[in-house]
């Protein structure tokens, strides 16, 4: 089987009996890259798409897909594309359109009107590319066979974009890579040498869709009424230019300890989670699973406004907000999760609950099956 | 602040959600949460540890930050020179020799072949000029979209003219401070001026009267 990926100016998709549409399945470093995104570096872009995916695992958010690419590859015969949705120009939607015979869509984020205000704020000079725009879905829709789902609103919105068929499936996630990393050394030196006092920590990434501006707020909130002590960190991949206006606002509030740690590896990232006292996700539209599940796995309680798929996968181990939750109120979210040892335990346990029931290979093989179901029909 | 009591509130809201299975019942205990959460809020404002309009500030604040940080469209000149190459890119049609009139195929033969050389070169030249006019405008695109790489010389200066009001007004309050113990020092001396002048007058005034009161009738 040949699996392709496309790029805007590569034609030879055209020529392919099936297509495997993947919205923001995995977290993208770099907004600009048409393709996947700076993480996957290691995937060969071959405008001839001649060129399966190919090498080593190197980063959590890249496992998932080179686990998925390498079990269809297994079991499907025929040519497959591999798109991410969030980047479709029109143009290969209207191919798609008119050329591809079977169509299997596995969404993500990026479905909906997510984040309205910052995200159009950014998007709209970047031509929208991020988001699928409602009737590229709805064009996507008409010729979709299945849609893949890992989360029960993302199915009610797949279908209320005309999906017909939607299949829910865990996410493709596995949380023990992190805390089964060696911590990096430094880092934990840094820690022990350096921060005192309680951190909360924003694990999925600095980008509108994140509403990180929120968290620094709350934070601004805890660090000046509450906790003059605690520390910020925001853990994960940059949107650069959104990433500077968060920088901004952090110095300008004279936040001396928050700041933005950026896409760390592995082994970093396990020294932020070992040091956390909470977890926060104000993420609008999909939850940010991978995030979560790390927190759960980690121990870390979870602060959290609503979104996609956010109960279903926490449960009680994160204490979920009104998704229009203001700073002080999710300061004061904060700071009872940080403090209140009895509901510290109770989410903690709670988060064990919810790993012990994750199983990685398990998500893998329903949302294989869901797709080599379409490819054998 | 009562913050053990909130913690207590918090720790009650808590424990009442153990033993529920039911999602139905967990989400109900997180709303119940989180009102407590709300209510703490609510009384902390009225209490006045969080100033009136703290949330609306912190957004008014991104939002200006956001806004001063805005850059120009510049998709609709991506695309322009994406046209740009994809046409530079296409190679120059071949002139067929098909013709309507008996003999003409021929006569166009000839002609393309006499004059294929000069045509050749003439190709080869406009090629030379089209690529070295993609490589001027992917320049110009570059430095129209990094500000780094271009820099517009009247608002250079008028930045620098208004770093300067900048400093002046940062100056000055030194030099008001200046000014301001110049003027004490002068009140100061001004007022012991004025202390002798009345106290002079005070022992004059006393000595007339004492001088009075020894005049008989």
């Amino acid at each position: 089987m040949r699996i392709h990926q496309i790029v805007p100016s590569t034609s030879s998709w055209r020529q392919l009996e099936s297509a495997f549409v993947l919205l923001p399945l995995f977290r993208s470093v770099d907004p600009d890259s048409s393709v996947y995104g700076a993480d996957l570096d290691d995937v060969d872009r071959d405008v001839d798409g001649k060129t399966v995916a190919r090498g080593d695992l190197p980063s959590i958010h890249v496992r998932p897909l080179h686990a998925l690419l390498a079990a269809l590859r297994e079991r499907v015969s025929e040519s497959l594309v591999v798109v991410h949705a969030g980047a479709i120009p029109a143009r290969v939607i209207d191919a798609l359109m008119m050329h591809a015979q079977q169509l299997v869509v596995v969404a993500g984020d990026g479905i909906g009107d997510d984040g309205a205000t910052q995200t159009l704020l950014f998007d709209a000079e970047e031509g929208g590319r991020r988001l699928a725009a409602p009737v590229q879905m709805q064009r996507l829709a008409s010729r979709a066979a299945r849609a893949v789902a890992f989360s029960v609103g993302s199915a009610e919105l797949l279908k209320q974009h005309g999906f017909a068929d939607v299949v829910v499936c865990p996410p493709i996630v596995d949380p023990t890579v992190v805390v089964s990393t060696q911590p990096h050394a430094p880092t934990v030196n840094h820690f022990e040498t350096m921060i005192a006092g309680k951190l909360f920590v924003a694990l999925d990434g600095v980008s509108p869709v994140s509403r990180s501006e929120l968290i620094v707020q709350a934070y601004h909130v805890v660090s000046t009424y509450l906790d003059p002590t605690a520390h910020l960190a925001l853990v994960g991949p940059q949107q650069p230019r959104y990433s500077e206006c968060i920088e901004h606002e952090i110095n300008e509030l004279n936040l001396n300890r928050a700041w933005i740690a950026g896409d760390v590896d592995v082994t970093e990232r396990r020294v932020y989670l070992d040091n956390a006292s909470v977890a926060v996700a104000t993420r609008v539209g999909e939850a940010d699973h991978a995030s979560l599940l790390e927190a759960m796995q980690a121990g870390v309680p979870i602060v959290a406004t609503e979104a996609r798929g956010l109960r279903e996968l926490c449960a009680d181990s994160a204490l979920v907000l009104p998704e229009n939750a203001d700073a002080t109120l999710i300061a004061e979210a904060i700071v009872a999760a940080a403090t209140d040892m009895s509901l510290r335990e109770e989410m903690m346990s709670a988060g064990r609950a919810c790993i012990a029931g994750h199983a990685f290979d398990v998500a893998l093989a329903r949302v294989a099956d869901a797709i080599f179901e379409v490819a054998a029909r | 602040m009562d913050h053990d009591s909130n913690d207590e509130d918090v720790s009650s809201a808590g424990k009442k959600r153990e033993g529920r299975d039911a999602t139905s019942s967990a989400v109900s205990s997180v709303d119940d949460l989180v009102e407590r959460l709300r209510s703490r809020v609510r009384e902390r404002r009225s209490n006045g540890e969080y100033p009136d309009g703290l949330e609306e500030a912190l957004d008014a604040h991104f939002r200006r930050i956001v806004f001063h940080r805005s850059r120009p469209h510049l998709g609709q000149l991506r695309e322009a020179v994406a046209t740009f190459d994809e046409r530079l890119a296409a190679r120059p049609r071949d002139v067929g020799a098909d013709s309507g009139v008996p003999g003409g195929e021929m006569l166009h033969r000839v002609v393309n072949k006499a004059i294929a050389r000069q045509r050749q070169a003439l190709v080869d030249h406009m090629s030379d000029l089209a690529d070295a006019m993609r490589d001027v405008v992917h320049v110009l695109v570059d430095a129209v979209q990094d500000p780094a790489n271009h820099v517009h010389g009247d608002l250079v200066s008028r930045l620098d003219a208004i770093l300067e009001r900048l400093d002046s007004y940062e100056r000055r309050p030194v030099e008001d401070a200046a000014a301001v113990g110049d003027l004490r020092r002068r009140v100061e001396v001004l007022e012991q001026a004025l202390a002798s002048q009345q106290a002079s007058s005070r022992q004059a005034s006393s000595r007339q009267a004492s001088s009075q009161q020894a005049s008989p009738g």
